[in-house]
């Protein structure tokens, strides 16, 4: 989505490095060769919209509700400790 | 904007480019070398690369060829269209985007190691494709107008960039709006360590 792209899609994915040659650090990060496609928004408004429908916010508390420790864990319930 | 697009921020660039040249280099050179990715006729075997788009293509460019993946394979480029072939190497990819794209179309290859240019240039003159050009350039600074593009490729190079939002702003300014991007390209599954990332031997090995 980055720079003005919407409709970004990794079409096929395969192991393109094994029996190369000379040895790589191929394996090791688990690289494999892709094709993707995306198209270049048709004007601002198209990448605007697409950007939003990427939004993925928890919706906002006030810092009060969540208790002492505003940075709590995932899966805080956000309550007051007693 | 994403971060994780953004210049590793302690990466010599200049060294880079210039291992990265050196070894392509070396690819247009000496292509049967053996290398630590495959090339060639094997690898065009290997990525699924259509019989009847190498027919009349110089040996040079299929012998050089070093992609990770096939724009092609995307969709098909249509008579009469712009392309811009982003790090186009010894040409093969840029030649049958001017197949695909006939007389009434155009191709603009672009590359930084002189060496795969001059391949590329030979096999263009070789094929007298009058509608294929290729330029020396870098991906994050294309020698090409704004908007001019139907189509973007690329094969196996954005990976090769550590600044891949600049290269990608770039490829958004060439193309006209809607215009699309064919991408080969790798992906890893295994985070890659912040101090591997400035070991300049692993983004060219």
């Amino acid at each position: 989505m980055a720079a003005g792209f919407v409709d970004f899609e990794i079409t096929w994915q395969a192991d393109v490095f094994s029996g190369a040659p000379q040895a790589s650090s191929a394996a090791e990060f688990g690289t494999q060769g892709i094709n993707f496609r995306a198209r270049k928004a048709a004007n601002e408004q198209e990448w605007h919209a697409a950007l939003a429908s990427l939004a993925c916010e928890i919706p906002v508390r006030p810092t009060a509700l969540q208790g002492t420790d505003a940075l709590s864990d995932a899966g805080d319930t956000g309550e007051s400790e007693p | 904007m994403n971060d994780s697009l953004s210049t590793e921020p302690s990466l010599d660039l200049g060294r880079l480019r210039q291992a990265i040249q050196e070894e392509y280099a070396a690819v247009a050179r000496d292509p049967g070398r053996g290398y630590h990715f495959h090339t060639g006729r094997p690898l065009v075997s290997l990525l699924g690369y259509q019989d009847d788009w190498l027919e009349g293509l110089p040996e040079g460019s299929i012998a050089s060829f070093a992609g990770t993946g096939n724009p092609f394979r995307i969709g098909h480029l249509r008579p009469g269209e712009r392309v811009v072939d982003i790090g186009s190497g010894a040409g093969m990819d840029s030649l049958i985007a001017a197949k695909m794209v006939g007389p009434d179309g155009q191709v603009i290859g672009v590359d930084m190691t002189r060496a795969m240019l001059e391949t590329a240039r030979k096999s263009t003159r070789e094929t007298r494709a009058g509608h294929v050009e290729f330029r020396e350039g870098l991906a994050e600074s294309l020698p090409v107008p704004d908007s001019w593009a139907d189509v973007v490729i690329s094969n196996g190079v954005l990976n090769l960039l550590p600044d891949k939002l600049a290269a990608l702003r770039e490829m958004a300014r060439v193309l006209k709006p809607t215009g699309r991007l064919q991408i080969g390209d790798i992906l890893v599954q295994q985070a890659v360590p912040a101090d591997a990332k400035q070991q300049i031997d692993l983004w060219t090995g």
